[in-house]
């Protein structure tokens, strides 16, 4: 037995983590700019969505182009709560939080049905069902026009709108990291990483492999609607168009430009994604191509991600699990 | 009564461009078992060249379809031979690979975008062929130019390459490269003709689609799972399937927009696709794959 | 000399299409002994594993497990009850350590599972030093250095892949341990280690299905031979039965012409 390496990784996990809350919350102390606070926000919501979709796909090796779906489920589950049925947001939350887990629980044993291409095809047409779904079920969405408009502010005592969503999406984003980096640090996490290389191995060793999945896809699936409905509450207004294939996409750009073999990529990669459009000028207008190259390089050259492959280039180190 | 035949003949003359997108869809999967999620920006890219060409340098229509076509095609070449067939010989992951088209479509939707803007752009029909009427029920002149066109192309597709030494060497590619090898088509020759024909089938599909429904740079997500659904509903791999499942799914989409509600129709086809990958994997018509373990 | 077996197949019948992959097999495999599993390519050896372990499912026939039938049981319940084995090629997991490979095959051992794991992660950090020490054991056993552990598993030799599986599945504490072709592969010294490890692993009371080509290990090592051909029992009996019946030695010859 070498006692010189831990057999978890919790440990370095949890200094991690602490140190993030230290930067978030210094940097929330230190911020004077709206828009500086806003990408921060931003970043911190979808990062939420895209550590789902790392269990998901890095861990457990199922692909899924639909998260954006999930998403969009939590926005409207959360808007539906606090308009039509004036519930209170940590009520809202947690509801955005519920449905689409339940949901995905529920979508995960026949979808998972598929693997390699067919799930990915099988999962698009998902995400492009909701979204068609969404902009035309319009007593409960308003549609593409006007959409969801007017949710509450969230402003008290003294705390602006954005300060608690600050608040909000920090603590959110602890948490999930949290659970996620509890969840895959045990036999749970093991026989994910099994299940990712062959299924009939995990299941030899006892795994119950339809349930592991259908478990991941549904915890990914409520992560995206904390997301999403972090989102929500933060935007205000939206519609369906903010929760098409396009989303989705993003939530696999932002993995892979982080890492498939950790939760921390995820971090990173959000923030990749939301910043470069926000201080790039003229970025958007070529986004779709320069996404779509980056992409063909990653896969290319860095399947595992590419923060995770320059940071054993930078490290030298082999990435052990 | 008529209004059944109208809305069946709409949804056989949509079903005719999904069965197109199919096909190529087809011949790229027959060909190196690689499912293509760039299939659909070929389709986007026949539209939106050709109503550059016909539109904004006003060229004749026959030109501009020409061109529409040759530019789909080109990017398939080009997309194979620089960007995938390094790829396929760095990494068979499935997954890679599908990623990796996605990162090609992408990049095809951006660059359209800046190429040709952002704008819905209206071409006009190709005219010459009349507007059938049939006591109430009308066939479009551009409907007939899209059921000619698929009938056209699909029978010459047949000949080729159930024909042809060609055809033969083409279909024997991906399971006996040597055989194909000997008559002159080695798999990475046999990738790039398979996906120059499907940015050509495409590039076609797309440009007839046009004047029907406007040509747009985000065309190409929902065009291109419609092809796959129509592929898979036939029997991934199976070309004739392909058309079939096209069909179909124009059919079955055009009766729920006239009889369910319109805003729908494009669920219907997603929702089929999910149904069959997951209930018939084989497809509507196929038998049973025995998987190996 | 007979005890009453630890598992019993009865039966049993797999048909792939047109082939008959196993028709109609039935042997017992006694707890403490090794079984040897022979016959030609494609007679059927690898299905019959597949059979019982669950990837398969059976078109006939039974299998039990301590008395217990287990045949409509699905394979994660079987591993869960003991029985483990190794593949034909390797199956290492990627992107694992050498260690955590093993670990992963300490899973039927966890009381840990998913809430546990985000309320408790203290009892899962105890539960996961308990089950790398359990997996030090195994690849100690199995022959693999300890210099080799925090390496990942894929990038380990061949042979030492054969061992890192035969210490993943000795991680499970299998009470029926089935191994596909083991010392494929492998050049004499090492079949001659490993020869010595499953008789080891026999000793320790287990069940062993040795599926091998090698005859001088399986003469040495097993007690009881079943022979298998075209998917049927061919004979079944001590080496010393098996080595002079004639059916076995012209299947055996028959089959050599037909590779020659
Ligand atoms: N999943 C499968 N599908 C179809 N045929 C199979 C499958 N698995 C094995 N076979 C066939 O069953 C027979 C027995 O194969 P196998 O059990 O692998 O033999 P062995 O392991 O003894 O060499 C062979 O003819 C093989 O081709
Ligand atoms: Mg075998």
């Amino acid at each position: 037995m070498t006692t010189s390496t831990s057999n978890s990784n919790l440990r370095h996990d949890a200094v991690i983590l602490a140190g993030l809350a230290v930067v978030l919350t210094l940097a929330e102390l230190a911020l004077t700019s709206q828009f500086h606070r806003s990408i921060l926000i931003l970043s911190m919501i979808h990062a939420i969505a895209a550590i789902g979709l790392t269990l998901l796909l890095g861990y457990a090796g199922q692909v899924s182009l639909g998260q954006g779906a999930f998403m969009g489920i939590g926005a409207y589950a959360a808007a539906f709560a606090l308009q039509k049925l004036a519930l209170p947001a940590p009520v809202a939350l947690v509801a955005a939080v519920l449905l689409p887990g339940l949901l995905g629980f529920l979508i995960a044993r026949p979808i998972l049905r598929l693997s390699g291409h067919n799930l990915a095809l099988g999962t698009l047409a998902l995400g492009a069902v909701f979204f068609v779904v969404a902009a035309q079920w319009r007593s409960v969405t308003g549609g593409l026009d006007p959409g969801i408009v007017d949710l509450p502010s969230l402003a008290i005592a003294g705390f602006s709108h954005e300060r608690i969503l600050y608040i909000l999406a920090g603590i959110s984003l602890l948490s999930a990291i949290a659970v996620a980096v509890s969840l895959v640090d045990g036999r749970f996490g093991r026989g994910l990483m099994v299940l990712r290389t062959s299924e009939l191995v995990a299941a030899c060793m006892g795994v119950d492999t339809v349930r592991a999945k259908s478990m991941v896809f549904a915890i990914a699936a409520a992560l995206s609607g904390l997301s999403g409905a972090l989102l929500a509450l933060y935007l205000r207004s939206f519609n369906a168009s903010a929760f098409g294939v396009g989303l989705s996409i993003e939530l696999l750009m932002m993995v892979i430009l982080g890492s498939l073999s950790t939760v921390w990529g995820a971090i990173f990669g959000a923030f990749a994604i939301i910043v470069l459009p926000n201080l790039l000028e003229g970025f958007d207008h070529a986004k779709h191509l320069i996404y779509g190259l980056v992409m063909v390089g990653i896969m290319m050259f860095a399947p595992r991600g590419l923060g995770e492959t320059l940071f054993r280039l930078v490290t030298r180190k082999r990435s052990v699990a | 009564m008529d209004t059944l035949l109208q809305i069946l003949i709409t949804g056989l003359v949509v079903g005719c461009i999904y069965g197109m997108a199919a096909l190529g869809f087809t011949i790229v999967y027959n060909a190196t078992k690689l499912i293509n999620f760039a299939n659909g920006e070929f389709l986007m890219l026949g539209g939106v060249l050709l109503a550059c060409a016909a539109q904004a340098a006003k060229l004749p229509m026959s030109l501009a379809l020409l061109l529409a076509v040759a530019g789909a095609a080109l990017t398939g070449w080009l997309m194979q031979r620089c960007i995938l067939d390094m790829a396929m010989a760095r990494s068979s992951d499935p997954l890679t690979l599908v990623m990796l088209t996605i990162g090609v479509a992408l990049a095809l939707r951006g660059a359209a975008a800046l190429a040709f803007g952002r704008e819905i752009t209206f071409v006009p029909e190709f005219g010459l062929l009349p507007l059938v009427l049939i006591g109430n029920v009308y066939i479009p002149s551009q409907g007939l130019w899209i059921i000619f066109v698929l009938a056209l192309t699909s029978t010459v597709l047949w000949y080729m390459f159930s024909k042809t030494m060609f055809g033969k060497a083409m279909r024997a590619a991906s399971q006996e490269p040597r055989a194909a090898a000997l008559c002159g088509i080695e798999p990475k020759r046999a990738a790039a003709i398979a996906m120059t024909l499907a940015g050509a089938l495409g590039g076609l599909a797309g440009a007839m689609l046009a004047p029907i429904s406007a040509a747009f740079y985000e065309n190409g997500i929902f065009l291109g799972l419609k092809g796959f659904a129509a592929a898979v509903a036939g029997g991934l791999g199976n070309p004739i399937g392909a058309i079939v499942g096209g069909l179909l799914i124009g059919v079955v989409e055009s009766l729920s927009a006239g009889y369910v509600a319109s805003g729908f129709k494009d669920a219907v086809g997603f929702i089929l696709l999910i149904l069959v990958l997951i209930l018939r994997p084989q497809g509507l018509v196929g038998r049973a794959i025995v998987t190996r373990v | 000399m007979s005890s009453t077996p630890l598992a019993s197949i009865k039966g049993l019948s797999k048909r792939f299409g047109g082939i008959a992959a196993v028709s109609d097999v039935s042997f017992d495999l006694v707890a403490g002994e090794v079984t040897a599993l022979i016959g030609p390519n494609g007679a059927g050896k690898t299905t019959l594993i597949n059979l019982v372990t669950g990837v398969l499912a059976c078109d006939g026939g039974t299998i039990s497990l301590e008395g217990e039938d287990i045949t409509a049981r699905p394979t994660h319940q079987r591993g869960t009850a003991g029985i483990a084995r190794t593949y034909q090629t390797p199956q290492i997991a990627h992107g694992m350590s050498v260690l955590t490979n093993v670990m992963a095959g300490a899973y039927r051992f966890g009381q840990h599972g998913l809430l546990s794991s985000v309320f408790r992660p203290w009892v899962v950090m105890k539960e996961n030093d308990e089950m790398a020490a359990r997996a030090a054991q195994c690849l100690t056993r199995a022959g693999v250095a300890e210099q080799w552990w925090q390496r990942l598993a894929t990038d380990l030799p061949y042979g030492l892949q054969r061992r890192v599986e035969i210490a993943r599945s000795l991680a499970q504490d299998p009470k029926l341990l089935l191994l596909d072709e083991p010392a494929a592969g492998l050049n004499p010294s090492e079949t001659a280690d490993l020869s010595r490890l499953l008789s080891e692993i026999a000793a320790d009371g287990r069940a062993v299905l040795l599926v091998e080509h090698d005859m001088g290990m399986v003469m040495s090592i097993s007690s009881h031979i079943v022979v298998v051909n075209f998917g049927r029992k061919l004979a079944e009996g001590t080496p010393k039965d098996i080595a002079s019946n004639k059916d076995v030695i012209a299947a055996y010859l028959g089959a050599d012409e037909a590779v020659a």
